[in-house]
């Protein structure tokens, strides 16, 4: 313990490739080549909508009538290629059927629903990184 | 589930007639960055907008998403230690933001300097080479990047500490962060080699030492090893003076070992 002495590193003073001007830190450090500090700064980067991959149902029923249009014009700007149902009863399963055909064949554009209450959300998937 | 980028919609619509359509869109969208796979970050947001070009293309290892407005995918970063591949996300208002996921180890951030014989104490980040990959093909300056990492928003800075051994030795090293800081994770960056390639005698073993207690050991003959990982938080903890210790035998002097601390952490 005797051997470890406190470095104040003023990086204001200190010419390395990387090193953030006037940050400093207060450490206990030895026996290192060589150290850097670099400052973690916040940061909104505000980027262009990204595709829609997918849309999310959890619940669905025989109210509920969902309609493709893909040329509508004011739409979702970009295609969506999957999508989801959670829940869906006998009376709606055909429709279901039909639905993921057609999100097959061709790219989403737009989603109607014709009815949804407050036990229907629907959930925007991104894309994911892995 | 947590991954997905949620809307909730409450309308209730009133059916005027057997069918009532209601149109939904998402009521912003979810930014072309993926904020939430991002780890630690190294970005530069640019006066000029940046055209999506072929050219800019070329600089990416792989694409994984393109369009008239952003491109993102990683961008190959060779060092002497091996390569990596950091994500590299641009778009037409200037953003170039090169970043490792949220599960890779931070240390990949490390770019070795020097070669396996001569390793040198230089301090650069895998990062910052990707940024300068992608503005050259881009044909940008690049100013000096800002850093963040999109996991720990509190946390304000990064230190790298660098030990290497360009020959047969063993050493100790010390590290303690103070009480009032908050350390969000600490991750290292170790590797070891021999490259003799001479009547088969170019053997190494190289070890790394935490407290007492042998985390990495790698050897072999005429090759490079390398281990990269995050320390799990009850092994570093602030306030406490924590002992690194790094050694390398080899037969000739052919090789070196290094390795690099790299913590994440919030100072007052």
């Amino acid at each position: 313990m005797n051997r470890i002495f406190a470095v104040v590193i003023s990086f204001g003073a200190l010419n390395l490739t990387g090193l953030c001007q006037n940050e400093s830190i207060n450490a206990e450090i030895e026996g290192w080549n060589a150290w850097a500090v670099y400052t973690l700064s916040t940061v909104e980067i505000l980027t262009p909508l990204q595709k829609l991959s997918a849309v999310f149902f959890s619940h669905y029923d025989n109210r509920t009538l969902i309609v493709f249009a893909p040329s509508f014009p004011t739409t979702i700007a970009t295609p969506l290629k999957r999508i989801f149902f959670s829940h869906a009863d006998a009376a709606s399963q055909a429709m279901l059927e039909k639905i993921v055909i057609e999100t097959t064949a061709q790219p989403l554009k737009t989603v109607y629903v014709s009815h949804y209450d407050a036990i229907t959300y629907i959930i925007l998937k991104t894309p994911l990184i892995k | 589930m947590k991954k997905l980028a949620i809307a909730f919609i409450g309308l209730v619509m009133a059916l005027n007639y057997g069918m009532s359509q209601t149109q939904l869109k998402p009521p912003q969208g979810a930014l072309a960055f993926p904020a939430e796979s991002a780890g630690i970050s190294a970005y530069v947001k640019t006066d000029k907008p940046i055209r999506i070009t072929d050219a800019l293309t070329k600089a990416f290892y792989n694409v994984q998403d393109v369009s008239d407005s952003h491109i993102i995918g990683t961008v190959e970063v060779e060092h002497f230690v091996g390569k990596v591949y950091p994500h590299v996300y641009v778009d037409t208002a200037g953003w170039i933001v090169a970043f490792f996921l949220a599960a890779e180890p931070t240390a990949l951030v490390m770019h070795w300097s020097g070669d396996t014989n001569n390793p040198t104490a230089a301090i650069k980040t895998t990062l910052e080479v990707a940024l300068e990959k992608v503005a050259e093909a881009a044909r940008l300056p690049l100013t000096q990047p800002s850093f963040y990492d999109f996991r720990f928003p509190e946390a304000n800075s990064m230190l790298i500490l660098l030990r290497i051994l360009p020959a047969a030795d063993t050493k100790v090293m010390y590290v303690k962060l103070p009480e009032n800081h908050v350390l969000y994770i600490a991750s290292y960056y170790f590797y070891g080699c021999n490259f003799c390639r001479w009547a088969n005698e170019g053997w190494y073993t190289a070890e790394l030492w935490l407290d007492g207690a042998m985390i990495s050991r790698v050897e072999g003959q005429d090759n490079l090893r390398s281990v990269v990982k995050d320390i799990p938080s009850r092994d570093f903890q602030i306030d406490q003076l924590h002992e690194l210790k790094i050694s390398l035998r080899q037969n000739r002097e052919c090789g070196s070992a290094g390795v690099a601390l790299v913590l994440i952490y919030r100072a007052p």
